[in-house]
């Protein structure tokens, strides 16, 4: 049955759009009219009759039944009025009236919550890992405030998954060096290099589809600035026990030179890994393993690589076990030394040419040393830093005497050596004779200040300007080596008795010219340019009339003078002065022997007539008294020595860094010739022969780092390689068809000398011949495949490369 | 497949089609270690504002800026579409801070209200069509009452007899209001189909007159029980608009808060 009849004039116009509609319209029926728009009714009667002449008509729509048959009222009202309602809301209406409460309502939560002291609990987007768990609530820890805030353009922002500025907030505890915001920690000449390398790789694979598509974006798009935000790789707010570090492999290759589908499909061989560099200790595996290892000898038993290699506590690396362990049963005699190689000479009296140094005043020499037998002894390297090292802290104009002493072994090299001056000019014997008198001054410190003569020295400007730093007390302690005075006093009192009173009377000479006390090395010819300059007698000096030296009448002029040896009147530098009174002669052991043609300008001395033979037997004497190592003097060659203890010797470790690290940073010649004596010394038993001496060239190819490699490969603390590895994981592959040997396997060695070429002539760690072939991609890709033991790229590489460090902070 | 199913289905591939460009897009992105989060999240606000601009649209139809039906196809596929921005957004996981979680409560509120809405727009014509009559809402009440009295009218005419006292204890409560009920969904008219086996249980006790009035009660009740349905269906397709509107204020108010929010912890862009 039809409901409605559509007609406009049954139908009526339905305005739902309204906001009001009548309130009669849930009983069934409305008003034509409708509410007005406040929701109030207006409704009176069904219709509004009209006039016409005299007569009023009803109005009412057909729609609504058309005109009523009691018509309108004589007033002309509408008979039929209509009950007014109570408008009700339209359904449009009430939408909006709840749309508007839960506005409302929204913004009231928000504007409840976000002035809240905690509201960043409410308005986080999530919570922290469990490590950054100490900064609780504070967004400020970790994220700059607006204000501080760099704008950034639009491409730039999208690019970098956090601000640079937040990042800095993370290197607070996070530290990375100088390079922590920069890609890898490295410094884009780093990384340029790599790069560089890289790009050299023939037969590289083409990338997988997606990295293609991305490798079409232009480079802003997608390879970082040099600058890299932390967030760009950890995401926080991802709850507390997120990983921090997840990557996506492809992720990490967005930047990459070389980019592939996976370990197995692509990566390149891993070239000459693990032996990038030589081992810091050098060891020839192969002679060693071939030589001695594989003796059938019940006494042998490095049978196994873990005969010297242990694992490290951290389970990844292998190290090589200590000296005690792995070597000491086959090195430990050699490193004691043998004969002449047991010990270094410290101190030793050089050779002159006293014939072609002629006239020139050098006091007293031994005769055994006077050029003429040919010995060819020259001054240790020793004293030559010792000599051009001479404190200035005491020494009134000393930085003149150190370049003057400097110049003067400069110019005694180029031109000939004390012990052969025959050739040399006049400038070069000036030279030679301010040096011979700085050896005896340095004896004459030696002698009665002892170890202090060597640490004044030594804390001198010169040493603490070559290192960029002052010598602390341990160092100089083990550089001392505990050195007696008496062995100093002794050799003094053997080789030079009248040592200390040419010293006064050359000072007392210095003090009445104006020029520095200890400067004794002034020639004849400035003595002569200078003579008008200060009271000067001939006498006091130990000149004759024919102006050449003489001991005994130097000693009677300083008599007559009043100017007794040991008197105060003479000394003008206190500390000298002191040393000297303060300390006599002791008549230890030795101290009264005999010493075998020492002649002091030929007054040989009483026991001129000892066997040379004899001697030397007491020098041997000396020598194994201090068979565990110590000081001792040798009057065959007018020496003192000290003797090494074996394997950690202190003095030749500290007398080794001491020239490694002048040498080095400042070029220092006297600290290169130290370190190749000392290199040299002991022959087979050098310590630089296992301990490898590494040049390195700085990133700007400047200045060269020189270490000297004390231990075999240690784990550095907070620092992280390209590449980890871990040993102890794959220990449980071991078994007798899979060894040590199947990963790192021996290379038959191609030179007779491995050592000697690629160790003792070669300084640069990374020019290198392995005694084991580099391991093959195949060794590892057996195993490590995406479906097995993973071949994420994490898995094997670090991206923070070089020191790391967290610092914990407090809550 | 038929041609007219290709055509009906045209939008679709193309909408789908650009979703998957999106993903795949914003996985390369992702790959790239760009903020896609800051990328997705402008998009999806844009889109959020284009989709709450229908409703703008509804206001001011006189604009000449395209169809209804045009307004109605872009509001539902930008809608389907900005829930692959949204899973782009928020990534694998599910967002674990208070605001955040609000916000994607909100979020699937309005789309969940809104696919309800469209399945309704859809699936209740359909069944509205099988309804005989077409109804306009607002003159439910109207028809009802015209109904009602045209029933008491039949029972006027008969007298105080059997049929009228029938007509009192049983079909009174019938026809009195609008019997909503889910019994709709699932073309369930038993309470139909019990008051008219009761009434035709009632035929042997009744006169002629009273018996033809019977007839034409039955088929007042079926018109009823139609009617009824069209309230109900009409007042579903009506009442999810009271979930998806105010849900769809609140989603845009929680958005802003948010953007605002990760703009002062972010980098500025301008």
């Amino acid at each position: 049955m039809a409901l409605q009849d559509h007609s406009f004039k049954h139908s009526k116009y339905e305005r739902p759009n309204q906001d009001w509609i009548c309130g009669w319209s849930k009983e069934g029926w409305s008003c034509k009219i409708g509410p007005r728009e406040n929701g109030s009714c207006r409704a009176a009667s069904e219709c509004f009759p009209i006039k016409k002449g005299d007569r009023w008509f009803c109005t009412r729509q057909e729609s609504d039944g058309g005109p009523c048959q009691e018509g309108p009222l004589p007033a002309g009202n509408c008979s039929i009025p209509i009950p007014p309602c109570q408008p009700i809301l339209s359904l449009r209406k009430r939408r909006g009236r709840v749309s508007f409460w839960t506005i409302v309502l929204t913004l009231g939560i928000l504007f409840l919550i976000l002035p809240y002291p905690n509201g960043s609990v409410l308005v986080s987007p999530g919570d922290i890992h469990a490590v950054h768990g100490n900064f609780g609530e504070q967004c400020e820890r970790c994220h700059l405030t607006s204000s501080e805030h760099v704008a950034v353009p639009v491409v730039d922002g999208l690019s970098k998954a956090e601000s640079i500025g937040d990042s800095q907030l993370c290197l607070s505890c996070h530290q990375f060096g100088v390079n922590g915001m920069r890609v890898h920690n490295q410094s884009p000449k780093a990384l340029d290099a790599v790069t560089g390398r890289l790009k050299s790789i023939q037969g590289v694979p083409s990338p997988p589809l997606s990295l293609r598509v991305l490798n079409w974006l232009p480079d802003g798009f997608h390879a970082p600035s040099q600058s890299t935000a932390c967030g760009t790789c950890h995401q926080e707010h991802q709850g507390k026990s997120s990983n921090l570090q997840s990557m996506d492999d492809q992720s990490c290759q967005v930047c990459h030179t070389i980019q592939f589908s996976g370990f197995g499909d692509g990566h390149p061989e891993l070239e000459t890994y693990p032996y990038k560099r030589r081992t810091r200790v050098a060891f020839d595996h192969n002679s060693h393993i071939d030589k001695h290892f594989l003796k059938e000898d019940k006494n042998n038993d490095f049978g196994s690589c873990d005969s010297c290699h242990g694992l490290s506590s951290t389970n990844q690396t292998m190290f090589t076990k200590a000296f005690n362990t792995s070597c000491a049963k086959c090195h430990t005699q050699e490193l004691k030394g043998i004969g002449n190689e047991a010990s270094l000479v410290f101190f030793r009296l050089p050779e002159i040419d006293l014939f072609s140094l002629g006239e020139k005043r050098i006091g007293a020499w031994p005769e055994d040393l006077k050029g003429d037998l040919g010995l060819e002894q020259d001054l240790t390297p020793f004293m030559r830093l010792l000599l051009e090292t001479k404190s200035s802290a005491t020494v009134p104009l000393a930085q003149q005497q150190l370049s003057t002493l400097a110049g003067d072994f400069t110019l005694l090299q180029e031109h000939g050596h004390l012990y052969d001056l025959e050739s040399a000019g006049p400038e070069v014997l000036e030279a030679s004779e301010r040096i011979i008198w700085a050896i005896k001054n340095l004896l004459f410190e030696l002698s009665t200040q002892g170890q202090q003569a060597i640490i004044t020295r030594l804390k001198g400007k010169k040493i603490s300007s070559a290192l960029g730093r002052t010598l602390g007390n341990k160092e100089l302690s083990a550089l001392a080596a505990q050195l007696p005075i008496g062995v100093l006093q002794t050799a003094q009192q053997a080789w030079f008795p009248r040592l200390e009173e040419e010293i006064r009377i050359r000072r007392k000479a210095n003090q009445e010219s104006g020029r520095a006390v200890s400067d004794l090395s002034l020639s004849p010819a400035i003595f002569a340019q200078e003579k008008s300059s200060f009271s000067y007698d001939p006498s006091v000096i130990g000149e004759n009339e024919d102006g050449d030296f003489d001991l005994e009448r130097m000693l009677e002029g300083a008599a007559s003078k009043n100017t007794g040896i040991g008197g105060d009147d003479i000394f003008t530098d206190d500390s000298i002065g002191d040393d000297i009174s303060s300390q006599s002669f002791s008549e230890e052991e030795g101290a009264d022997e005999e010493v075998s043609g020492v002649v002091v300008n030929g007054q040989e001395s009483e026991e001129e007539d000892v066997d040379p033979a004899e001697v030397q037997e007491r020098d041997k004497k000396r020598e194994g008294g201090v068979s565990t190592g110590g000081w001792y003097h040798s009057n065959s060659d007018f020496s003192i020595k000290f003797r090494r203890s074996g394997h950690e010797d202190r003095f030749s470790y500290a007398w080794l860094n001491l020239a490694n690290d002048v040498s080095s940073t400042s070029m220092n010649p006297s600290g290169s010739q130290l370190l190749a004596h000392l290199a040299n010394s002991f022959g087979s038993g050098s310590c630089l022969r296992c301990h490898s001496l590494d040049q390195q060239k700085d990133e700007n190819d400047q200045m060269f780092r020189q270490t000297i490699n004390w231990s075999s490969f240690r784990q550095i603390p907070h620092y992280q390689p390209s590449t980890h590895f871990s040993h102890g994981s794959h220990f449980s592959l071991v078994s007798k068809e899979k060894t040590c040997q199947t990963c790192h396997m021996r290379k038959e060695s191609e030179e007779k000398d491995w050592t000697k070429i690629w160790f003792e002539q070669n300084t640069n760690p990374l020019k290198y011949s392995s005694n084991f072939k580099p391991i093959a991609k195949e060794t590892c890709s057996t195993c490590h495949q995406k479906n097995s033991a993973g071949e994420q790229c994490l898995l094997c590489h670090n991206y923070h490369i070089g020191q790391s460090s967290v610092k914990l902070v407090n809550q | 497949m038929s041609t007219r199913v290709v055509k009906q289905f045209e939008d679709y591939w193309i909408w789908g089609i650009l979703a998957l460009g999106v993903v795949l897009g914003y996985h390369l992105l992702t790959l790239s270690l760009i903020r896609t989060n800051i990328l997705s999240g402008i998009s999806l606000f844009g889109l959020l504002l284009s989709l709450a601009l229908f409703s703008v649209r509804k206001k001011v139809p006189f604009l000449p800026v395209g169809t209804a039906a045009g307004w109605l196809k872009f509001h539902i596929y930008c809608g389907l579409f900005s829930v692959v921005l949204f899973a782009v957004h928020i990534g694998v996981g599910l967002p674990n801070g208070y605001l955040d979680v609000s916000l994607a409560i909100v979020y699937l509120g309005v789309v969940s209200s809104g696919l309800v809405g469209l399945g309704l727009s859809i699936w209740i014509p359909k069944q509205l069509a099988n309804c005989g009559e077409e109804v306009i809402f607002e003159r439910i009440p109207i028809l009802q009452r015209q109904l009602r009295k045209e029933a008491e009218g039949l029972v006027e005419s008969t007298g105080n007899g059997e049929f009228g006292k029938f007509y009192i204890s049983q079909v009174v409560p019938f026809f009195e209001r609008t019997q909503y009920s889910h019994t709709h969904f699932f073309n369930n008219d038993r309470t139909r189909q019990e008051l008219l086996n009761n009434l035709r249980a009632k035929h042997s006790f009744f006169g002629a007159l009273e018996r033809e009035s019977a007839q034409h009660l039955e088929a007042l009740i079926h018109t009823k029980y139609n009617l009824d349905r069209h309230a109900t269906f009409q007042g579903f397709l009506k009442g999810w608009l009271f979930i998806h509107i105010p849900l769809t204020a609140s989603l845009l108010l929680l958005s802003m808060t948010h953007g605002i929010i990760a703009y002062l912890y972010s980098p500025r862009f301008f």
